[in-house]
């Protein structure tokens, strides 16, 4: 869970900032909504998964420790996706799923709105 | 509950309904399995990401897999399909019918036969024509369509009322559109349907050609339902799927499986459209229909945010112009087919698809007419549903495109129509079932959802899915007087 969070920090949209509960939140449904897909495409989502920790456990500065450097873990999710196909796949859909949860807190309508 | 019963329905959605409506009139003790939960009375969802766990298979991650993987949703609730859907209500055009009669031999199958199934669809979820006068979203296609001198037709939708914002909402959105649930399924209630949610069903249980039991999980219990009959409407998916679980292999079964896939078009425009109001525009260019089709999609925040994940690096500085988007989608009527398939030891079905080459043709051309309509209406720049484009910003750039045509894995499709999966008629070469539904290499099978739709309609499918259920129910209780 926390390395979902990590994850989804990066991706989401730096303004308007949620609490670290509301993306707690949004990593909670990315991570529930991965775990309801068929189940051969889960196992899919499971080894792209593993290949991008690895990757962040070697190119972002403090992941290991659970305090990432953020623009460490942006540029680091950004490269992982320009290699493409599976990789980028896999991001687009915790960027997807992230970005639905996030147009529906309400501090984000709030912001929107104004 | 008691686990036994005349006739055992699977699946909840606009087939369902409809049989457990026939086969309760006439006084059948009939029991209905849904997979998914039922939402209680008066409980809404507001937003999609409460929604999409609760109501649609998969939290509606599900893709057919292929050299370019289609996306595709289904629900997974009480109501179905029809909880999720936007209730538009299209009959099948009279001569792709009367093709379909032909090539599949399906006896008595045409629009005069189908008519009164038809009308009695309408009825039952109050079909009405939508008004769009209030709808920005809307108009932009309407004045672009005719801009371009094509044909564009208001729609007609399963509504409860037809005035005012979010009449073309989703059912747990809005309680404007009457979803199959509430328009059948109460009454047969109190005519004795029982129904039990959160109930699956695991495997067919035979003997001989004969189906015995059912065997289900309900909750976390596996249990087995006595059963006389039983009808399949679980959808093009899952009804083939749980066939072949059964160990029914003919070939027929599951490998004939149709799509409408379709390109989306996100429009930005320099004015606003509040797209988020109307919710889902209610006209479409219906110049090329049945082939084409070309009209509005579910516009909500959280649809919106999804179509910039889409392409970020595109479109990610659009993130607070919401106010000026509208979405919209090309829709072809796909020639290319795919296959459901039970694997040892997978719980869920593996699906595949592969599009024609004319497929990705005629989608390519529907995506590029839809832009230049969007371009006549105002549109300043149009980003398709392809991968890492971005975007056009002329209808030079988007006609080019459709005369280019659609590389294999070029685009992030998506469908909401399935069918075809186990088509009717007497051509037992190409057919699953008889004309009316009935399994071959079962005694007491019948089948009533989409899968009875012999090929791609090139409309939505709802009314379609419905005519079939009646007619195979009432066929059904004809039959059975007989033999009595």
């Amino acid at each position: 869970m926390k390395i979902y969070c990590m994850i989804v920090a990066a991706l989401l949209p730096p303004s308007p900032a949620l609490t670290a509960k509301g993306v707690d939140e949004i990593a909670g449904f990315v991570k529930d909504t991965i775990a309801l897909s068929p189940w051969h495409l889960r196992m899919g989502v499971r080894v792209a998964e593993t290949a991008l920790l690895f990757w962040l456990l070697l190119r972002v500065k403090g992941f290991a420790t659970g305090k990432p450097e953020a623009d460490s873990m942006r540029a680091a999710l950004r490269r992982f996706e320009k290699f493409g196909n599976i990789p980028a796949t896999l991001i687009r859909l915790y960027r997807s799923l992230s970005l639905l949860a996030w147009e529906e807190r309400l501090e984000v309508v709030k912001a929107l709105a104004a | 509950m008691k686990m036994e019963c005349d006739v055992l329905i699977i699946g909840s959605g606009a087939g369902g309904a409809c049989v457990a409506d026939v086969l309760t009139r006439a006084g059948l003790d009939v029991l209905m399995i849904e997979e998914g939960p039922e939402l209680k009375a008066g409980e809404t969802l507001s937003t999609a990401h409460e929604a999409l766990p609760r109501l649609w298979r998969a939290g509606g991650l599900t893709m057919a897999l292929g050299p370019t993987p289609i996306s595709y949703a289904e629900g997974r609730c009480l109501g179905g399909g029809t909880e999720i859907n936007s209730g538009i209500f299209q009959r099948t055009p009279a001569e792709l019918l009367e093709a379909w009669a032909k090539k599949y031999r399906i006896v008595d199958f045409n629009a005069h036969s189908l008519a009164p199934y038809y009308d009695r669809a309408t009825t039952a979820v109050k079909v009405s024509e939508g008004t769009d006068d209030f709808a920005e979203d809307s108009g932009i296609l309407r004045r672009g369509g005719e801009a371009m001198g094509w044909k564009v037709s208001t729609l007609d939708q399963a509504q409860l009322s037809v005035n005012g914002p979010h009449g073309g909402s989703l059912a747990y959105v809005s309680q404007k559109k009457l979803s199959a649930k509430n328009a059948l399924l109460p009454a047969a209630k109190t005519r004795g349907l029982r129904i039990l949610s959160g109930c699956r069903a695991l495997r067919l249980e035979t003997k001989g050609k004969h189906v015995t039991r059912v065997h289900v999980m309900h909750g976390k219990t596996r249990e087995a339902i006595q059963v006389k009959h039983v009808f399949l409407c679980a959808g093009a998916i899952y009804t083939p799927f749980l066939l072949r679980q059964s160990g029914f292999r003919a070939a027929q079964i599951g490998s004939s499986l149709r799509m409408h896939p379709t390109i989306k078009c996100l429009a930005f425009f320099n004015r606003e459209v509040n797209a988020q109001q109307s919710r889902l525009p209610l006209c479409a260019v219906t110049q090329f229909m049945p082939d084409q089709r070309l009209g509005g999609s579910v516009f909500m925040p959280a649809f919106y945010g999804m179509a910039l994940a889409e392409s970020w690096e595109a479109r990610g500085m659009h993130l607070f112009d919401m106010k000026n988007a509208a979405m919209y989608y090309a829709m072809a009527r796909a020639e290319g087919r795919g296959s459901v398939h039970a694997l040892p030891f997978l719980p869920d079905p593996v699906v595949r698809y592969r599009l024609t080459p004319e497929d990705r043709a005629n989608l390519a051309m529907s995506a590029g007419r839809l832009a230049q309509a969007l371009f006549a209406a105002g549109a300043k720049k149009v980003y398709p549903s392809l991968r890492g484009h971005t975007g056009w910003s002329d209808p030079a750039q988007a006609r080019h495109f459709g005369e280019r045509g659609l590389q294999e894995g070029q685009a992030h499709l998506m469908s909401v129509h399935l069918f075809s999966s186990c088509p009717p008629g007497e051509n037992a070469a190409i057919t699953a079932t008889s004309s009316y539904g009935q399994l071959r290499g079962a005694s007491n099978v019948t089948i009533a959802d989409a899968s009875q739709i012999p090929e791609a309609p090139g409309v939505n499918p709802q009314a379609t899915v419905m005519a079939l259920a009646f007619r195979n129910a009432e066929h059904f209780l004809q039959t059975r007087k007989k033999a009595a």
